[in-house]
């Protein structure tokens, strides 16, 4: 108990809250606006974290992984483009109750939903957290190589439509990876005597590269296409009657706990949660026809589901440093950059950070659903910002980002360089999560198998020996045959 | 799957090689464990991943399923502008300083991204290097390039 007080006070305190505020409002900003994501508004806020002790940042990078998986919903709602990829299901009802002039009701229900969602998700990761961490506490290096082994075959859930492509950008980012010092011997790979090689390239210019400025890119090429919406729709009453609240509470509830169960799951995320508990409550609805023409219900399940993510993706990221969901794999890379390795010693080492987290998320979503009602009226004016402005400006903070690292210029060029390889990539069919999750996994993967080799003074059957080992390199087999299966039916529709 | 499979796929193929290529200057076996032995097994991986991704190209070309692209002509003009603007930002900042260099970079983004009213360029350039330069500088302390040249 003494524990959650003290990471409630941590985040009320004059140093804390301001950037808990920061974070829920600019995620909220940031998921409104399409061709903005989460990845994307937490990667603006890293050079913050610099700057910052790491309780702060984290609870800061959770109010804009809360404030922007809601955000998505205002424009899903408002203009028919879902803001965030978790918030693709909102569109069903959410823009045909616009149409009817409901956009008003359908950004409260979508506010409320998603703060109760937020909130569930939360009180389940306060829970099992702490148990899946005291479990995991018995880990041994070869225990942490195969979960490393497990959190890489990951990499086929969140490839996309070509699981081929998607392997061969883990593989990239494990290939980039090797370049620099060896985790285990300290011998300089790849580094051909050049200085700025030796260390490698640092996490940050490579995340603000392939995510924000690959993001650019494309908005450039779309920017020819873009017609400039004019968003003219009556707002109206916001919030919901109590008698609505009453009938939406078990979809509400019952999508909170399908998104938490979800996100808990690694490689998935808030757009399959949202379209699972939309497709729930369209079934058990006594009135199915209804959805997809203004059902409020359609708002409610999928918010609250795609909120419900985001505390259960911090489950797997915390307890076993593994990613619950793409969000959750740039926060891993957060972690690491504040000098964090996520995992079960940081129950240990890192008690303040946790119960920071904990009580950040929870009071993220509180402040989320409060921003949310009081703000409904000015979001139509938050879409119409131009994106000749936005996307330069967001340039700018990223390439200044990136140099206030190291204040290196060089590591401004190798955002740039992964920029653009980013962009070509994503263009082609190469998703960008896969290279971070080979970029970061990788020398921890490395650095844990050199371990269990030199316990063992070499005998590699040390890694099969242990049992917890084998359950993960299972669980691996098992993300591998499910991710086949997935595109299998992905090509055959 | 098409062509630009196969033109990966054939540059994935070189990449791979030549990183497996570069560990025969590695050391051997140090420890339990070879700098040699993960680089190796993942361009190994990489190469057999790029062969299969060539097969791919190569039979969807047979097959005649060439994904239909986006028709609208890519805006290479832009796409170069813009990279090479960034680009010669990171080469001038440290000689002209951040002040100098920034408004400049950021008028010129926006002409990439179709903005043609000069007083609202003008006006957003120095506003934002303004508020970037307090953040950074002032609330961050982080110290920014100033003028070297004289």
């Amino acid at each position: 108990m003494s524990s959650f007080i003290a990471g409630y006070a941590q985040v009320f305190s004059l140093q804390t809250f301001p950037f808990l505020f920061l974070g829920v409002a600019g995620g909220i900003i940031v998921g409104a606006l399409p061709g903005l994501t989460a990845s994307v508004g937490i990667i603006l806020l890293l050079p913050l974290t610099y700057q910052l002790d790491p309780s702060t940042a984290m609870v800061m990078l959770c109010g804009m992984f809360c404030g922007a998986i809601y955000g998505g919903s205002v424009s899903a709602i408002l203009v028919s483009t879902p803001g965030t990829p978790s918030a693709a299901a909102t569109v069903l009802d959410g823009y045909p109750l616009a149409q009817k002039g409901q956009a008003g009701k359908a950004l409260g229900v979508a506010t409320i939903a998603s703060a109760v969602g937020g909130i569930i998700s939360t009180f389940c990761l306060i829970f099992i957290a702490p148990q899946l961490a005291r479990f995991a506490l018995k880990f041994g290096p070869e225990e942490y190589f195969a979960l490393m082994v497990f959190g890489l075959t990951i990499i086929g859930s969140v490839s996309g439509k070509s699981l081929t492509k998607g392997i061969i950008a883990g593989l990239f980012g494990l290939l980039i990876a090797t370049v620099g010092l060896d985790p285990v011997t300290g011998y300089a790979r790849y580094s051909f005597n050049i200085p700025n090689l030796m260390s490698g390239f640092s996490l940050l210019p490579v995340l603000i590269g392939l995510f924000a400025i690959s993001e650019i890119f494309i908005q450039l090429e779309n920017i020819a296409k873009r017609t400039y919406q004019q968003i003219d729709r009556k707002i109206g009453n916001v919030l919901p009657t109590f008698k609505e609240i009453k009938n939406l509470s078990p979809v509400i509830i019952l999508s909170s706990f399908l998104g938490t169960i979800i996100g808990v799951i690694p490689g998935t995320g808030g757009a399959i949660a949202a379209f699972l508990a939309y497709n729930e409550a369209k079934r058990w609805s006594k009135d199915p026809d209804s959805f997809g023409k203004g059902n409020i219900a359609g708002v409610a399940a999928p918010e609250a589901a795609n909120n419900g993510t985001t505390g259960g993706a911090m489950v797997p990221l915390l307890t076993l440093g593994i990613p619950g969901d793409v969000v959750t794999a740039v926060m891993l890379g957060a972690l690491m950059l504040v000098g964090i390795r996520p995992g079960p010693m940081m129950f240990k080492e890192h008690a303040d950070v946790i119960n920071a987290i904990f009580a950040g998320m929870m009071m993220a979503n509180f402040l989320m659903l409060v921003l949310g009602l009081l703000s409904v009226r000015i979001f139509p004016y938050v879409l119409r910002v131009p994106y000749s402005i936005l996307f330069p400006i967001i340039f700018a903070l990223c390439f200044l980002g990136s140099f206030s690292l190291n204040n290196s210029i060089y590591d401004m060029a190798v955002a740039l360089g992964f920029g653009v390889l980013g962009y070509v990539m994503r263009k082609n069919g190469f998703p960008a999560v896969p290279i971070v999750l080979g970029i970061i996994l990788g020398p921890i993967a490395e650095d844990e198998l050199g371990h269990a080799l030199i316990l063992s003074k070499g005998d590699w059957l040390v890694l099969f020996k242990a049992p917890i080992a084998i359950f993960f390199y299972g669980l691996a087999v098992f993300s591998v045959v499910f991710s086949l299966k997935r595109m299998k039916g992905l090509r055959g529709g | 799957m098409g062509k630009r499979e196969i033109y990966f796929g054939v540059v994935l193929l070189s990449l791979s090689a030549l990183f497996f290529g570069l560990t025969f200057q590695f050391p051997r076996q140090t420890l339990a464990m070879s700098p040699r032995l993960f680089p190796r097994a993942i361009s190994i991986g990489l190469f057999f991943l790029a062969a299969v991704l060539v097969f791919q190209g190569c039979r969807g070309r047979a097959k005649g399923q060439e994904e239909r692209r986006d028709q609208t002509a890519f805006p290479w003009i832009r796409f170069v502008a813009l990279t090479l603007m960034a680009f010669l930002y990171t080469q001038v900042l440290a000689v002209a300083s951040y002040v100098l260099t920034t408004p400049f970079l950021i008028a010129g983004l926006m002409i990439a991204f179709n903005e043609k009213r000069w007083t609202r360029i003008v006006t957003v350039s120095i506003l934002t290097t303004g508020v970037l330069y307090i953040l950074f500088r002032m609330v961050f302390k982080v110290p920014l390039p100033r003028f070297e040249l004289f």
